[in-house]
């Protein structure tokens, strides 16, 4: 996994581009896999490091919330909190986030070891290996206030509020 | 997704993550790969290639190493030179099923772990901040603000 605030960082980038509203929730879906996924494990295992008697199937399972077919029920379910005529796009947007933080993340390079991407059809595993798995700490420092700057000058709204004629 | 399949929509959703997690942990502790299951099929793994990614140094000694993530302690037959207790670590090792061991064949040490478990922090704390500012939650729903 890339680092959060990088996942954060690409977001931004997207709406940058598109312009379009939802920039939290497109931001907030580029994280959940982690949080959702891999702070649960993390946790369970120190705990099981510690002597606590959490079984290890508590470990590996919340790591499905990172495969495609269990982002697309998480994706869902958080969808269901908005109203209903919001819904839609919410979801739109947070699986399109949960997806870019998957997108981002097959980039890595783990020694061959990758990502379930068919699970649980098929667990054959894949990652394209660009870049290391911490390469991305390089990055973030200057990625994130770049993309958030890029966004804040793009979004929408943005340049019609600059054109407000002044009162005489 | 109107209102009305809110509950069937969720209760489908819910289910198919605990079917899913259900099935993937038993999957991760039966898989035929790995150092344990090497353990109790030592012909069948001689000299097979076993792949470490991010385990962490819990012990050094002067001919190895031990590893641990989940599972362990995993020893490992391999130079220590330049390692410290909590680095982590990516081994290609190979299973010695005599010596039932594994002898390290490449290694990478991630030096930049620690700053990454930061920036995982400080991801959270971002996290935080998006959800207080970006949403507001109205008549039990939630609204996104922009």
């Amino acid at each position: 996994m890339a680092d959060l605030v990088t996942h954060m960082a690409t977001g931004f980038l997207v709406k940058a581009v598109t312009r379009k509203g939802h920039t939290a929730t497109l931001v907030l879906g580029t994280v959940l896999p982690d949080l959702v996924a891999r702070a649960p494990g993390l946790v369970f295992a120190r705990l099981r490091e510690g002597g606590a008697p959490i079984p290890e199937t508590f470990v590996h399972g919340p790591q499905v919330a990172h495969m495609p077919l269990g982002m697309l029920a998480l994706g869902t379910l958080l969808a269901l909190l908005f109203r209903e005529k919001d819904r839609l796009e919410a979801w739109k947007n947070l699986v399109g986030g949960l997806f870019l933080h998957l997108a981002l993340d097959l980039c890595q390079d783990h020694m061959g070891v990758g990502y379930m991407l068919f699970y649980p059809f098929s667990t054959h595993d894949f990652e394209l290996g660009w870049f290391g798995s911490e390469a991305t700490v390089l990055w973030a420092p200057w990625l994130a206030p770049l993309s958030v700057a890029l966004w804040w000058w793009r979004r929408e709204g943005a340049c019609e509020a600059e054109e407000v004629p002044q009162a005489p | 997704m109107t209102d009305r399949a809110r509950p069937w929509v969720a209760g489908a959703c819910m289910a198919w993550l605990l079917v899913m997690a259900g099935l993937y942990g038993y999957y991760s502790i039966t898989k035929p790969v790995g150092f344990r299951y090497c353990l109790s099929h030592l012909e069948e793994c001689r000299g097979r290639t076993i792949l470490l990614p991010l385990w962490r140094v819990t012990d050094i000694r002067a001919d190895g190493y031990d590893l641990y993530k989940i599972t362990g302690p995993i020893p490992v037959e391999g130079d220590p030179e330049g390692l410290a207790l909590g680095d982590t670590l990516s081994v290609v090792s190979v299973f010695d099923p005599d010596r039932q061991l594994l002898v390290e064949r490449e290694r990478e040490v991630h030096h930049l772990r620690k700053a990454k478990v930061l920036l995982g922090i400080l991801g959270v704390l971002m996290t935080a901040v998006l959800v207080l500012v970006g949403f507001r939650w109205q008549d039990g729903r939630l609204v996104a603000r922009g």
